[in-house]
């Protein structure tokens, strides 16, 4: 899969980074705007009836100013896993009706951080001012970590990397199966290759232009055969009724294809999104039945179904895969305590200790 | 070309012009009293502008209001200047809405009516570049594509985002309706005579179960349930709205319904204590409780907190 670019905009401080000229020599027929031009076609771009559509076609080359490496935006009002984000870009090629990106930018092109050798010094930087400690760190928050990878070449660079740093590892979270740079590389270091899952019909009807589900499961059992440690993301599950039963379907599918031993987490979370989210989906795609399911208000702010339910969800899934992997590593993102033990019979007190959890999986 | 310095002066008769005519409109939702007693005392000050239609008939261009009021006064007839029927739609929409810009501070629903126009009027460009500025509108897309959607709206519901009986997002709910299902729905929240905060969130309850369940909104407020409740005339209005309003929850929200009505039972075991008030968690998210104890003085908080501080 490959995904189609059309216009390049590249800010005039980017314009002498190595990897602007790299990236633009790979969109041989795409129209590149520079200064001004970029300005208006901004200008053209705000003005569509739906910007965030044209966007994923149009990509930003800049300069990221502010810091590389930084924690997820958790919430003290739930257990958060600790993750730590590598800022490679923002925005991303596929269009997932559900997208929480929706309403977190207000720049609806896909922006890629140029400046790739100030991302390294600042991961450096950051890691050896953290030096105790472990750091789970992924690429694949606020852009897909592979989808623009064929013009970066990123991944690569960061599997050098991190092959030699021994307090960190690197998780490149996806729904593409653009792995194959991945595989021609050494496995080495701590690095977990991970994919967003989700049951079939959703996958079909929401993730727009995101890899079919079972090409991204094999893509998991192929990077698995090299060596590396898969991970799954079941997020956001999406339970509605009938459809429930459809994630055990993949969960046959990717134990069919992969040996438990293999892969080093597995995360779910219900649906939950900010407010507005319901009205920007609305206004792109329609009414979607499941952002019109019973949310309320959660602690965070943020629109989720009842605990209940979401417990039964978990609870269901839980028991499918760890009929095939008695020992998964599960994990749920943003919950609270009380569900972790009625969902999966865990006590999950504290992100620490919820981040101890993962960070054995790839010590 | 300037349309308006090549204009006829005519003596229009009222029952000739085409009111429901909306070519040229420009709403105004304002009270029309003054308007009316103006007219009332001294007449139609300003000529207003109207246009032969090629097939006969006159349409309003300026002044409709004006006219409006003049027949409801039982006047028959009034100078108007006739301009010609070739101007095109587009240059009198121009004329109409410099008319108006010039000033009037436009409301949300008369923005959204005027944007709706432009757009189909105008190249969109051209609608950022030349009128959102004078209309204050920022040239977003999804902006626009919201007002726009404001403006396919009756006027009676365009009236009530005007007089803020409903807030902007119910009637933006309320255009994603379709017509049949919209004017039940607006007879029913009349009827319930709620303020603008209660009808949206009975208007976003009901169309949030309405697509949930693919059924639509005036089939629901149709249930038994419901108009067993609104039939009930020895309710008072605001009690039966209230009823309402918990019958829609509960249908959207059955599983928090029944915490709470649990966590009450739960609590009506507990001690009293007075001044002392128990709550779960937001949308009883963990198993945590809040005890809030009020007191009147700085000295009771003390001593509050001296019997509490070995509380474990």
């Amino acid at each position: 899969m490959t995904f189609k670019v059309d216009h390049v905009w590249i800010d005039d401080d980017a314009l002498a980074e190595p990897l602007t000229g790299e990236i633009v020599g790979k969109l041989p027929h795409a129209r590149v705007l520079v200064g001004k031009e970029v300005v208006e076609a901004r200008r053209s771009l705000d003005l569509l009836p739906d910007p965030q559509a044209r966007g994923k076609r149009i990509v930003r080359l800049m300069k990221h100013k502010g810091a590389f490496a930084k924690p997820c935006p958790g919430t003290p009002e739930y257990v958060c896993c600790g993750l730590k984000i590598l800022h490679i870009g923002q925005g991303c090629p596929m269009d997932c009706r559900y997208c929480a990106l929706q309403a977190y930018f207000n720049r609806p092109v896909m922006e890629v951080f140029v400046n790739i050798d100030e991302m390294f010094h600042s991961l450096r930087r950051f890691l050896s001012l953290n030096p105790s400690g472990f750091h789970r760190i992924c690429t694949g928050e606020f852009t897909d970590s592979l989808a623009l990878d064929p013009l970066t070449g990123l991944s690569g660079r960061l599997l050098d990397f991190f092959a030699a740093v021994e307090n960190a590892s690197i998780e490149i979270k996806t729904k593409t199966d653009l792995i194959e740079p991945l595989l021609r590389t050494e496995c080495r270091g701590r690095v977990v290759i991970s994919f967003s899952v989700n049951a079939p019909t959703i996958s079909r009807t929401e993730e727009r232009g995101a890899a079919p589900l079972l090409a991204r499961i094999r893509a998991a059992a192929r990077a698995r055969k090299m060596g590396y440690l898969v991970g799954f993301h079941f997020d956001p599950i999406i339970p509605l009724p009938g459809r429930q039963e459809e994630y055990g379907e993949t969960i046959d599918e990717i134990f069919r294809l992969i040996d438990p031993a293999g892969v080093a987490w597995i995360s779910m979370g219900v649906l939950r999104f900010v407010p507005q989210l319901k009205e920007v989906v609305t206004a792109r795609f329609g009414p979607l039945r499941y952002f019109h399911d019973a949310f309320l208000p959660g602690l965070d702010g943020k629109s989720r179904l009842d605990a209940t339910r979401r417990i039964g969800v978990y609870r269901l899934l839980a028991e499918k895969i760890r009929r095939h992997a008695p020992d998964a590593r599960l994990y749920l993102c943003m919950e609270s305590p009380s569900v972790w033990a009625a969902a999966l019979g865990m006590p999950m007190r504290s992100d620490e200790e919820l981040s101890a959890y993962l960070d054995e999986a790839v010590q | 070309m300037n349309w308006l310095a090549h204009t006829k002066l005519h003596v229009l008769k009222l029952h000739e012009l085409d009111f429901d005519d909306v070519t040229y409109y420009m709403p105004n939702y304002r009270d029309s009293t003054a308007l009316r007693e103006s007219i009332k005392q001294v007449g139609i000050l300003n000529r207003p502008v109207v246009q032969e239609r090629p097939c006969g008939g006159m349409i309003p261009v300026l002044g409709r209001r004006r006219l409006q009021e003049a027949a409801t006064l039982g006047v028959h007839e009034s100078d108007v200047l006739v301009v010609s029927s070739d101007m095109p739609v587009s240059d009198g929409f121009l004329i109409a809405f410099f008319d108006n810009a010039g000033h009037r501070t436009f409301d949300s629903p008369t923005t959204a009516v005027v944007v709706k126009r432009l757009l189909d009027l105008f190249p969109r460009e051209m609608v950022a570049r030349s009128f959102l500025p004078i209309l204050g509108v920022p040239p977003r897309g999804p902006r626009l594509e919201r007002l726009r959607l404001l403006g396919t709206l009756e006027h009676r519901a365009l009236k009530w985002l005007a007089e803020g009986r409903i807030l902007e997002k119910t009637a933006v709910v309320l255009a994603r309706l379709d017509p049949g299902d919209r004017a039940p729905l607006l007879d029913f929240l009349e009827k319930l005579g709620m303020n603008a905060n209660k009808n949206e969130e009975v208007t976003a309850n009901l169309y949030d179960l309405s697509v949930y369940q693919a059924r639509p909104p005036a089939d629901i407020i149709r249930d038994d349930a419901v108009r067993e409740l609104t039939a009930d005339d020895d309710i008072p209005a605001p009690e039966r709205a209230a009823r309402f309003r918990d019958l829609i929850r509960s249908w959207k929200f059955p599983e928090l319904v029944d915490k709470e009505r649990e966590f009450r039972e739960w609590c009506t075991g507990l001690p009293a204590v007075p001044n002392v008030k128990v709550w779960p968690a937001r949308s009883f998210e963990n198993d945590e409780f809040t005890i809030e104890i009020r007191v009147s003085h700085r000295a009771s908080v003390e001593r509050v907190l001296e019997n509490l501080k070995d509380m474990k």
